[in-house]
């Protein structure tokens, strides 16, 4: 039991990892995180992934910004962009009636309500 | 700062309160039980004040010197005579110095480095732990540490997703190491995973050796550390493993109160709290810990000594009451409902439990998983069974050992009574659970198992 052990413990650890998203996220969102106040009300959420078919990229939204809390979806006054195709940012906004208040890079938004 | 934070405040008021419970002279070889378990339940403790002092208002080391001076208080009072354990205690055996029996602690050492080699491998690619880690407890424990007054903005209705029902214990033990430490670390939340990790494998190998013997003690190390799926629950972060912790201890203290009864109201009260540390760490502990308390109940109505049982169900019950009171109030005043329940209705859970489908499909999933949740070919469990078969059960079982069976049957029962009806998806929730649930139960089921052998080794 002890050599089936020890050979699938370091199996194990030798297995080849996957990309480890919570620890870029943090870097991604630091400044828009700094830029938003701790007692700010909840903000919204755009990306270009919709959340019913993935919604990891918005958990690690709200993991990054916390304790700001992120709603699901864009009807908020000010509204948090996370894109993987950043160009795709400005169409999906004002298709949601937002207008782009800074963009931090990355793919990073920060929209607020347009009116 | 970080290592006063954690383990060493924890673990001193832990190690106190097990001196004040169990006494002992000023180096006791029994120690590293005390450390092990106290580590365990001075975390609990801690995570218990440090959320009274989110609700005062007040900063959290306050509230960590006046548990140290009551821990310290009770072991000037109660705990400077001779350990209970020692007292009484035969001399070691020759057969114990036999060259096989001397392999078991060098096997046991050699597997507890390798999982420790796949601890801090997984632990350095994935800081933030798994899913479950990073999106429930880390994300709580960044609520209530960055959040400032306004924490209860951990609970907001917007976060449904990421159970804010679920207890605190662990959130709450993060976030308590980064005020110490003015700021966020990922060493907090693997720290602490790794403390209740290596506290499982030492309690149990130190309980054994208390109420058995050495080479069972090395041999049950064996079984629990070479499981990779237990040291990798451990390292991302995931609240399975101080559930299993607990449990573990409930049970141990119930066996060591039987054993030395000169301690058993003392020892009643620490089962009482690591029950209520069970409900204070994750929504199944409570499940675990009201199957706990029910069966203790049980002597005070059916033992031969009745009086003496209610007293020790009484200091059972006021060690469970400081976790109890932390529970009830969040509960009861800051989560919302449990997704389970509140997506229930009596009719839809009924048109489940008449479903005999679903009880075949829960059933497979337990034998099946049974054999394999370890992550290991060589499955623990047949080896376990094995091993039993060799020394044979002991008759009649003592008491607190026919009260453990109880215990963790009904527990295995009231799982599967909860994937019998609760709402959702019963495959998707089998597969992401079913293992972690075995993970919960194994340390106790093999400290249970061990105990009820018949032979010495």
């Amino acid at each position: 039991m002890a050599c089936a052990g020890i050979f699938y413990l370091l199996q194990a650890a030798a297995a080849p990892r996957t990309p480890y998203p919570p620890g870029l996220v943090d870097e991604r969102f630091g400044e828009l995180k700094r830029s938003l106040p701790k007692d700010s009300p909840p903000v919204g959420y755009l990306g270009d992934i919709a959340l019913e078919t993935n919604p990891s990229g918005y958990y690690l939204t709200q993991y990054a910004l916390a304790p700001v809390v992120v709603a699901a979806g864009a009807h908020r006054h000010l509204v948090v962009g996370n894109f993987a195709r950043p160009a795709l940012a400005p169409t999906l906004a004002a298709a949601n009636g937002l207008v782009v208040l800074h963009s931090f890079g990355n793919g990073v938004f920060l929209f607020r309500e347009g009116k | 700062v970080g290592l006063i934070a954690f383990p060493l405040v924890p673990a001193v008021i832990g190690f106190l309160l097990l001196r004040a419970a169990t006494a002992g002279a000023r180096y006791c070889r029994h120690d590293l039980f005390r450390l092990a378990l106290g580590l365990g339940l001075g975390t609990g403790l801690t995570s218990c004040t440090y959320f009274c002092s989110l609700l005062a208002g007040v900063n959290c080391i306050f509230f960590d010197a006046i548990l140290l001076a009551i821990a310290a208080g009770l072991w000037f009072r109660f705990g400077r005579s001779p350990c209970i354990f020692c007292v009484g205690e035969p001399p070691a055996r020759p057969i114990e110095r036999q060259a096989p029996r001397k392999l078991l602690p060098w096997a046991l050492a050699i597997v507890s480095l390798g999982a420790c080699l796949l601890y801090l491998s997984l632990a350095s690619q994935a800081p933030h732990g798994g899913w479950d880690a990073w999106s429930i407890y880390n994300m709580r424990a960044r609520f209530l540490f960055r959040s400032g007054p306004a924490w209860q903005a951990a609970f907001h209705a917007e976060l449904a997703w990421a159970h804010p029902d679920y207890p605190l214990l662990v959130p709450g033990s993060i976030a308590r190491i980064w005020t110490y430490l003015s700021h966020e670390s990922p060493l907090a939340p693997a720290g602490v995973a790794l403390g209740f990790v290596l506290a499982t494998a030492a309690l149990l190998v130190t309980v054994i050796r208390i109420l058995k013997d050495r080479t069972h003690a090395c041999a049950a190390g064996i079984l629990l550390v070479s499981a990779p799926f237990f040291t990798t629950l451990a390292a991302w972060q995931y609240a399975d493993v101080p559930v299993a912790f607990f449990l573990l201890a409930a049970v141990a203290l119930t066996c060591l109160e039987d054993r030395f009864p000169v301690s058993e109201r003392r020892l009643a009260c620490l089962a009482g709290l690591s029950a209520g540390m069970l409900a204070w760490t994750k929504n199944e502990g409570l499940m675990l810990m009201l199957v706990f308390t029910a069966f203790r109940a049980a002597p005070m109505f059916f033992g031969p000594r009745k009086r003496s049982e209610v007293m020790r169900y009484v200091a059972l019950v006021t060690g469970a009451s400081l976790p109890l009171a932390c529970v009830a109030y969040f509960k009861l005043v800051l989560a919302p409902a449990n997704d389970l329940i509140a997506g229930q209705t009596t009719a839809a859970a009924l048109a489940r439990s008449a479903n005999a489908g679903r009880y075949i499909d829960v059933a497979l999933a337990f034998a099946n998983h049974i054999f394999t949740f370890a992550g290991i070919a060589l499955a623990p469990v047949i080896v376990l069974a094995v091993y039993v078969f060799c020394f044979g059960i002991a008759k009649p079982l003592a008491p607190s050992l026919r009260l453990a069976w109880c215990i963790l049957l009904a527990a295995i029962t009231g799982y599967f009574v909860i994937y019998i009806v609760s709402p959702g998806d019963l495959t998707f929730r089998l597969t992401g659970s079913i293992d972690r649930i075995l993970i919960q139960l194994w340390p106790s089921i093999l400290l249970t198992s061990i105990l009820t052998l018949n032979k010495p080794s």
